[in-house]
C-alpha cells in the first residue's frame, strides 16, 4: 500500500473524499487486510484524540474574547506607529549622535589639553641682577610652590665665614 | 517625509554648533577674568607679634608654610586682584614691596617682584586655589617675608 492510498484512506475516514473515491476505498477495505489494519488504527487514534482532547472554557463569551484580542492587536499597532512616524529623524539622529559625541569629546579634550599644556610645565624664574638668587621648590605634600629669594652677596659672606 | 530627509542632520548640526559656541564661550569667559588673593606675610620665631596690629595668618595657609623654620606667621597686608588676560596689574603690598602680576593662560601667571622700587625677580608659575605660590625671602632679626598668591 503506497502513501497515496494511505492518505486517501485517512481522508475517507475523515469524510473528505468524493463518493466515487469512497466507493473505491470501501472496496479496498473489503479485501485488503493491510488497509483494514490501518483503518482500524486510524479510527482508534481518532477516537483517542477526540476523547482526550483538552477543552478550555473561556471566562467570557467567544465574541468578547476575540474582540479583546483584536483590541490588543490594534493597541500594539498604535504604539508602534509613533516610532514609525518619527522615523524620518531617528535614523539620522542615531547616525550622527555618535559623531557629535565624538566631536564633543575631542573638543573637550583639546580644550583641556590647550588649557593644561602649559600648566604642567615647571615654573620659570629670571633674576634681574647678579646679586639676587632664587630657589624654586614645589611641595606636593603641602600643595604649594615656593620661590625663595636670597642675596648672593650675603650668601658669599656666610660661606666665607 | 522625503523632503524632511533632504537635510536630516540639519537640526543636529545646528545643535552641535550651538553646543560648540557655548563651550567656546564658556572657555573664553572662564579665561577672560581671574581673581587672585595676594597676602604679604611676616614669619617670625618671636613669641609675640612684632606689631600688635598684625593678625595671625589664616590657619590653613600657616599650615602650608609649616615646611619653614618660622613658628608664627602674621598677615601684614592683603589684596584681591582682578586680572584680565595679559593685562598687567601692579600692587604695592608695603612701602618696600611691590609686585606686578599678569595672567598668561589657564592657571599660569607672570609675577614681577620689586624691592624698594627695584625689579628683583620675574617668576612664571602655575597658581591655583589649592596650589598657591609663595615668594619668600630672609629679613633682619631672623625673620622672613612671604608673598602668598592664590587663585580665588
Amino acid at each position: 500500500m503506497n502513501e497515496e492510498i494511505k492518505l486517501k484512506l485517512q481522508a475517507y475516514l475523515d469524510g473528505e473524499v468524493s463518493s466515487r473515491e469512497a466507493a473505491e476505498i470501501s472496496a479496498l477495505l473489503n479485501h485488503d487486510n493491510e488497509a483494514q489494519l490501518l483503518a482500524q488504527e486510524l479510527r482508534f487514534m481518532r477516537q483517542a484524540m477526540i476523547g482526550n482532547e483538552p477543552s478550555f472554557k473561556l471566562p467570557e463569551t467567544h465574541d468578547f474574547f476575540w474582540s479583546k484580542i483584536e483590541r490588543e492587536i490594534e493597541g500594539s499597532e498604535k504604539q508602534a506607529a509613533p516610532v514609525a512616524a518619527k522615523g524620518w529623524w531617528r535614523p539620522s539622529f542615531a547616525r550622527y549622535i555618535g559623531g557629535f559625541a565624538a566631536a564633543s569629546a575631542l573638543l573637550m579634550i583639546s580644550l583641556l589639553a590647550f588649557n593644561g599644556q602649559n600648566t604642567s610645565l615647571p615654573g620659570e624664574m629670571e633674576s634681574t641682577g647678579e646679586e639676587m638668587g632664587a630657589i624654586r621648590y614645589h611641595s606636593d605634600a603641602d600643595q604649594m610652590t615656593v620661590v625663595y629669594l636670597f642675596d648672593r652677596d650675603r650668601e658669599k659672606v656666610v660661606d666665607s665665614k | 517625509m522625503k523632503t524632511n530627509r533632504l537635510f536630516p542632520f540639519t537640526p543636529f548640526v545646528g545643535t552641535g554648533l550651538f553646543i560648540l559656541v557655548l563651550l567656546l564661550g564658556a572657555a573664553k569667559i572662564s579665561a577672560a577674568e581671574s581673581k587672585l588673593d595676594v597676602q604679604l606675610v611676616w614669619g617670625s620665631n618671636g613669641e609675640s607679634s612684632p606689631d600688635p596690629n598684625l593678625k595671625p595668618l589664616d590657619a590653613s595657609l600657616a599650615k602650608k608654610l609649616g615646611m619653614f623654620k618660622w613658628k608664627k606667621y602674621y598677615q601684614v597686608n592683603r589684596k584681591e586682584l582682578v586680572l584680565v588676560d595679559h593685562a598687567l596689574q601692579k600692587i604695592r603690598l608695603s612701602p618696600q614691596c611691590q609686585i606686578e602680576v599678569k595672567h598668561l593662560d589657564g592657571s599660569r601667571y607672570e609675577i614681577n617682584v620689586f624691592g624698594e622700587g627695584k625689579h628683583v625677580q620675574k617668576i612664571t608659575e602655575r597658581i591655583t586655589s589649592h596650589n598657591p605660590l609663595a615668594i619668600a625671602g630672609d629679613d633682619k632679626n631672623d625673620c622672613a617675608w612671604f608673598i602668598l598668591i592664590r587663585e580665588l
